[in-house]
């Protein structure tokens, strides 16, 4: 769908539109997935799927429709259901209506290589990562999917805006008798993506978690590579929103200008980043804009919608489009070196709250749990189950190293870091 | 509709495939959700396409599109071919399907109110009615409702001859109340099931009538004190179960996580093919029955996305380690000769994957009461409804909270407990059950966004169960660890 076609088709459906405000989202995306376990293709698929979706509001009566029939009925239809919607509503004292036009940033993370990927390049990539797994005597699990989206909005004040991303994700595990390792590859382009490099490290991470030790639960200095500290940060990034705070529903309460980090702690949202793209608009169609949350360890931004943004005189922000916390020049290696007795996490799964007043939450490591000793990783270690808050993480971060971007849990740029007391309450079989 | 479904068909026959099979989807949802006094939500959504699985050089390929027109499906079958001989540069070994005999034929959830003939004015209303109610308890400072209506109309066609319809309607209505004091805010939920059912399951006066209770107990929840980490023993009610079912149960036997394909995303399970027959998953009191006919069951379709029918089947049967969930291809593995029909697929445009079937703990065969129970237990905990929930990629280690917690002391709930958490290992768990009340007080819970595959589908199911107790129950270690750090 190119801006040509995607601006006919939001402007077919504002002509069919009758209600005070009337907001516009086209898309087409192509996706393809080539998913393998031991060490065979075992589902690959390719889905194209389009759609409109409408929001309609007459007052503070607001409804909305999707379809994916872009024909000229297809649309007339979706519009009506949505004004029938609205009109059959009760008020949203928070609706406002759509902002005017807008100047968007250009963000244009499209690679021809990754709509084009030939169904065979793609199995032969896979066929080629699995060689050494193979030549190991040894398992392997993963996928190779790539994305490509094209989007438009538009509304009845003015808004038109046209965004096409592309994405690709290369991910492995490597299953020995009892231990396992991961990695990823991700990107906006193919040439971001480095198949080969994935599937060496899952390898080399499996082969040195070999017969793994136990160590009991309790409080550890812990390494987190990139993608198990995405796991802590996504939650940092999910419940900021100022509403939920103000109303005393949340860790956040009160913390806005306070120090709830580390100095060396920056996160904020690049939209515009060269790996890890976001969209140039946010809710409502709003230009997305870079946004710092936390700077030099202390919370300068909440997440505010625009009614709230509204309601209390600050500028709306929009959710998080991306994570992106600088870090340092330092490997997770030099992490490591400075670490007597501690763990190095790979990863986490299965993180969820146990009390979002705390910021509390629960999960599993998975794919890489060692055991550093005298400043060296020395052995694998079974997995272990923490509970912990993010918001205690980031206050007791000792070191970070370089950030590098994983999508694990959303779009994030992060470093590894070094932690300090970090609570481990159980382990497990494996 | 149907010629596009054949000429699909055909396309991928004459283009080399060994077999194939197409489904094409309408589907039609509208979910509302209100907060306070506000509608925070109104969508109505509509979406339809075709699905074309083929395998070729004993490999599978899938291709979905929106596009039908003649051209679009032939491509897309043609697209499905190609993709399956790319596949079978990395195969191990080829795909091979155990028999289903073909089938013609319709199913249609039993319904008496389509639920989108109902107007919106009405849904709305009924939020609104919920939350201002909810309202009224001055200590409760947020009301949520939420309601999702969903229908799918479904045919199936296959090479070997299969020709299914089906309409599945599901609806489902739910409300929480939250109270805000003292720097902490506690809530409280009701969560009647959801149902393959029509709007006749949004019972009205049931939802009503449970408001007053609701907002109290979820003052009383804000009030309550911290549960402090102990061993105990825990009364769960079905709707709590349902979730502890689903992720320790439900997820472990599904049998390509077994052998090892869903490693990369969801990962495997410990309930290998070798323990079948040879693993005391629970005490002898314990049987969990497997049963995709249950009537207004969440994976009650008529058959599933492979075309094979719904059926029933034991996956634990007196605390012994019998069955698992099943696609085609993977029953052989552990020597069936026809698959439980558990293969699923959440959209056109997903190719389908083993999922948990409806999977119901039984009740207990002599009768018993939640009351009964409770009157029964010296020390322990009550846990109502659904909280946190997280369990490791083998399905062993995990950890559950909960929407309501009651001390009981001596036989009695004496008062509400917040932040009440409990880790066990799942077989420890289930062989640590000592008492199931009777069919009486047998009920359906159900989970209507279970996550699986990658890219990652949601789908539903229902788990049905009656009030249970479980001896000796790691609680509280989470709380336990804030405690320590502040």
């Amino acid at each position: 769908m190119n801006e040509e076609r995607a601006r006919a088709l939001t402007e077919k459906a504002l002509s069919f539109a009758s209600a005070d405000h009337t907001e516009v989202s086209v898309g087409a995306g192509v996706q393809t997935a080539a998913r393998f376990a031991n060490n065979s293709i075992i589902q690959h698929v390719r889905n194209r799927d389009q759609g409109l979706g409408v929001t309609a509001a007459f007052g503070q009566r607001v409804g909305g429709a999707s379809t994916n029939d872009l024909s000229d009925e297809g649309i007339r239809a979706c519009v009506g259901r949505a004004e029938a919607a609205a009109r059959s509503s009760e008020p949203n004292t928070e609706y406002l209506p759509p902002p005017g036009p807008q100047e968007y940033m250009s963000i244009d993370a499209w690679d021809d290589d990754v709509v084009e990927l030939p169904h065979d390049t793609r199995a032969t990539a896979i066929s080629e990562a699995l060689a050494p797994v193979e030549a190991a005597g040894l398992r392997a699990a993963g996928s190779y999917t790539t994305h490509a989206n094209q989007r438009a909005i538009a509304n009845s004040n003015g808004v038109f805006g046209y965004n096409r991303s592309t994405h690709a994700c290369y991910v492995q595990t490597v299953l020995t008798e009892n231990s396992s390792g991961w990695a990823e590859s991700v990107g906006s382009a193919l040439d971001q993506l480095d198949v080969p490099a994935a599937s060496r490290m899952a390898l080399q991470k499996a082969e040195a978690a070999k017969d793994p030790t136990e160590v009991k639960p309790g409080a550890y200095t812990v390494v987190f590579e990139p993608a198990a500290v995405a796991g802590l940060t996504s939650i940092v990034g999910w419940t900021m929103d100022a509403k939920t705070a103000d109303e005393g529903r949340s860790c956040w309460t009160g913390l806005e200008g306070a120090q709830v980090g580390v100095p060396a702690l920056t996160m904020r949202s690049v939209p515009a980043h060269p790996i890890l793209p976001s969209s140039p608009w946010g809710e409502q169609g709003i230009a997305a804009s870079d946004t710092i949350w936390i700077e030099d360890g202390v919370l300068r931004n909440l997440i505010y919608s625009r009614f709230w943004a509204q309601e209390k005189g600050r500028e709306a922000t929009g959710r998080p489009a991306n994570l992106v916390i600088d870090g340092s020049d330092a490997t997770t290696e030099d992490l490591i070196a400075q670490v007597d007795y501690g763990l190095l996490v790979t990863r986490f799964w299965y993180i969820r709250f146990v009390d979002p007043m705390k910021l509390l939450i629960t999960g599993m490591t998975r794919d890489g749990l060692f055991l550093i000793e005298g400043g060296r990783v020395t052995r694998g270690v079974r997995n272990m189950r923490f509970n912990d808050s993010p918001l205690s993480v980031i206050k007791k971060i000792r070191a970070m190293g370089q950030a590098r971007p994983t999508t694990l849990h959303g779009l994030q740029v992060v470093p590894p870091m070094l932690v300090d007391e970090f609570h481990f309450t159980s382990g497990t079989s494996f | 509709m149907k010629d596009l479904a054949r000429l699909a068909l055909d396309t991928a026959l004459s283009r080399g495939a060994d077999y194939a099979d197409v489904r094409l989807v309408r589907y039609r949802s509208q979910n509302i959700g209100t907060e306070d006094r506000r509608v925070s939500s109104l969508s109505d959504t509509e979406d339809v396409g075709i699905g074309v699985r083929a395998i070729a050089n004993g490999a599978w390929g899938f291709s979905g599109t929106c596009d039908l027109s003649p051209e679009g499906v032939q491509a897309c079958a043609a697209d499905a071919v190609a993709i399956a001989r790319a596949s079978a540069i990395v195969g191990q070994k080829p795909v091979s399907l155990v028999p289903e005999p073909p089938a013609t034929r319709a199913f249609r959830t039993p319904y008496q109110i389509d639920p989108f003939a109902v107007p919106i004015e009405e849904k709305v209303g009924l939020l609104l009615e919920i939350n201002e109610r909810l309202l009224a308890n001055r200590g409760v400072r947020k009301a949520h409702g939420f309601m999702t209506l969903r229908k799918a109309d479904r045919m199936f066609l296959s090479s070997e001859g299969s020709d299914l319809e089906s309409e599945v309607v599901t609806t489902n209505a739910t409300y929480s109340a939250t109270a805000v004091g003292d720097g902490d805010a506690r809530s409280r939920s009701y969560e009647p099931p959801p149902l393959t059912m029509g709007y006749e399951n949004i019972d009205r006066e049931d939802l009503l009538a449970n408001t007053e209770r609701v907002a109290e107990e979820a003052v009383e929840h804000l009030r309550a004190p911290e549960c402090e980490p102990c061993v105990t023993d825990l009364v769960l009610d079905p709707v709590h179960l349902s979730l502890t079912i689903h992720e320790s149960v439900g997820h472990a036997t599904e049998l390509d996580r077994a052998l090892g394909m869903e490693e990369s995303l969801a990962g495997r399970s410990f309930a290998v093919p070798s323990l079948l027959r040879n693993l005391k998953y629970g005490s002898d009191l314990v049987t969990f029955r497997a049963d995709n006919t249950l009537e207004h069951g969440l994976a009650t379709h008529g058959f599933d996305d492979e075309g094979v029918a719904g059926q029933a089947w034991n996956i634990v049967e007196d605390g012994l380690f019998v069955g698992y969930g099943t696609s085609r291809e993977v029953a052989g593995e552990v020597g069936l000769e026809r698959s439980t029909g558990s293969c699923r697929a959440d959209h056109w445009g997903s190719i389908p994957i083993v999922r948990i079937p409806n999977l119901s703990l039984m009740p207990g065969k002599v009768p018993c009461s939640p009351d009964e129970i409770i009157a029964d237990t010296k020390r322990g905990i009550y846990i109502e409804g659904r909280g946190s929930f997280s369990i490791d990629q083998m399905r062993c280690n995990f950890q559950f909270g909960g929407d309501a917690f009651w001390e009981i002391r001596d036989g009695k709930r004496v008062r509400m407990l917040k932040n009440v958490t409990y880790q066990s290992m799942t077989t420890d768990f289930w062989n640590s059950i000592d008492a199931i009340a009777d069919e009486r007080f047998w009920h359906m819970g159900g989970v209507l966004n279970c996550g699986k595959g990658d890219p990652m589908q949601i789908s539903q199911m229902t788990h049905g169960a009656a009030t249970v107790r479980v001896r000796n129950v790691q609680v509280g270690a989470a709380a336990g660890v804030m405690r320590k750090s502040s």
